[in-house]
């Protein structure tokens, strides 16, 4: 802290640009974390740990770190407008919202002074949410490559079957906070799970009920959805990001499976054909959604 | 820390000769308590400073004034400190010091007639109002009665 302590007064004395010699103790906060997410940012980019935060020249780095930033922000701008290009036919308030918040992200967002923080509202959830700890346009970069890769693997399904499973969810999916690819890649996955093609996901209440007899027979459950999740990437020739993001799915289904397959209703799970909209979230399938500042704020 | 005290009394210490061309005075114990008055009023607002402070700025802004004298000056100064940090805060920092500073003088020279407690317990406490409502300083329909 000693070593940040003159770098913290320059920043805040650069904030203030004059107008003021004090800020309130949370603004210092704000400026602090900032300076942190940046020198660490730029300390990341040279393969080296945060302890040569104790030796590095620290306004040299903050200066690197900056253009890093300043570099990151054009890319992720760029996953942006192709996460626009790319957007799913299918309508969702919460999706639609959020790619515009996102827009707006690139007009607010302060990487001088607050770069940690996230000035927009992301509310649509992600079938593999990024980690609590990502900050600022690192957050927002890694929040849209995992758009991309799930607005891919929608794009690999014919929309009026998508449409057709979202609306077993809910009848009026389209106002309502849900992931439109988690149940087409789930029931993807249920159907490579029966060996059957994962192009079409349809299940029938028959597939649901194999599969439960099934997977009951089997001991690691965890090693079949993987290679359920190999069989989909190879059916859909995905890219090595998107066979991963499929694997991470896969894995993040067991303990529901696991539990439905214990209570002997894998509904809980797959989506049959003939399943009922019920307007409720389906148990054990909510994602929490990733607000930003503002946060910090 | 320690650091930080020894030049904000270096600074206060430039300001003395100011002081003593309106008649006024501030001796080593004075600057020393201004000192710890500051820090004390910083973290009672909830503020954090990085340079010398802001109690130059009030020295200049009020050594001229009908009202300062010699015999309270250190205290005078120590209240206005404090009403400084406090309003500042709760002003939400709309104001820059500069406005804040000019706002506090024209009460203090006019309605307050000198009086620190007047300046703080009525004025301020409606600049900070009108400020956190969005207050135009430009409309004059919207001072009250402020000035």
């Amino acid at each position: 802290m000693e070593r940040l302590y003159p770098l913290l007064g320059a920043q805040t004395k650069k904030y203030l640009a004059g107008d003021s010699t004090s800020v309130t103790v949370e603004t210092a906060q704000e400026l602090l974390a900032s300076l942190l997410y940046t020198l660490r940012i730029a300390l990341a980019e040279a393969g080296r740990p945060d302890s040569a935060l104790l030796t590095a020249d620290l306004a040299e780095l903050l200066q690197r770190g900056q253009r890093i930033l300043q570099d990151r922000l054009t890319a992720a701008k760029r996953l942006w407008e192709q996460a626009c290009l790319t957007a799913p036919p299918i309508k969702n308030v919460f999706y639609e919202e959020t790619l515009k918040e996102l827009g707006a992200f690139f007009h607010r967002y302060d990487l001088w002074y607050f770069a940690h923080q996230i000035p927009c509202l992301i509310d649509y959830p992600l079938c593999v949410p990024v980690p609590d700890e990502a900050q600022g346009v690192s957050c927002v970069e890694q929040w849209l490559r995992r758009l991309l890769i799930e607005n891919w693997l929608l794009s690999r399904f014919p929309e009026q079957a998508v449409a057709g499973l979202l609306a077993g969810i809910s009848a009026d999916y389209q106002e309502y906070l849900l992931n439109l690819c988690e149940q087409p890649v789930v029931n993807a996955l249920g159907l490579a799970l029966l060996g059957k093609p994962a192009h079409m996901p349809e299940m029938s209440a028959g597939d649901c009920a194999r599969l439960q007899k099934e997977l009951c027979a089997r001991r690691d459950i965890a090693a079949e959805l993987d290679r359920a999740a190999a069989s989909v990437s190879s059916q859909f020739s995905a890219p090595e990001e998107a066979a991963d993001y499929l694997r991470a799915i896969a894995a993040g289904m067991r303990p529901h499976l696991l539990a439905a397959l214990s209570a002997g209703n894998l509904g809980g799970v797959f989506l049959a054909g003939n399943a009922q909209p019920s307007g409720f979230p389906r148990p054990g399938r909510a994602t929490a959604p990733r607000s930003g500042e503002t946060a910090s704020s | 820390m320690q650091a930080q005290t020894a030049a904000a009394l270096r600074e206060l210490r430039s300001c003395v000769p100011v002081c003593e061309r309106y008649g006024l005075s501030l001796s080593e114990t004075d600057l020393t308590e201004l000192v710890e008055s500051r820090r004390q009023a910083l973290a009672g607002s909830g503020r954090v400073e990085f340079g010398g402070g802001v109690l130059p700025k009030l020295i200049y802004a009020f050594c001229d004034s009908p009202y300062a004298e010699r015999e309270t000056w250190a205290e005078t100064l120590a209240e206005l400190q404090e009403a400084f940090y406090y309003f500042k805060s709760e002003a939400e920092d709309r104001f820059t010091d500069d406005e804040l500073i000019a706002f506090m003088v024209s009460v203090f020279n006019g309605r307050a007639q000198g009086s620190a407690e007047y300046l703080t317990g009525t004025s301020l406490e409606a600049l900070c109002r009108y400020a956190r409502q969005g207050w135009d300083a430009l409309d004059a329909g919207d001072s009250g009665d402020l000035f």
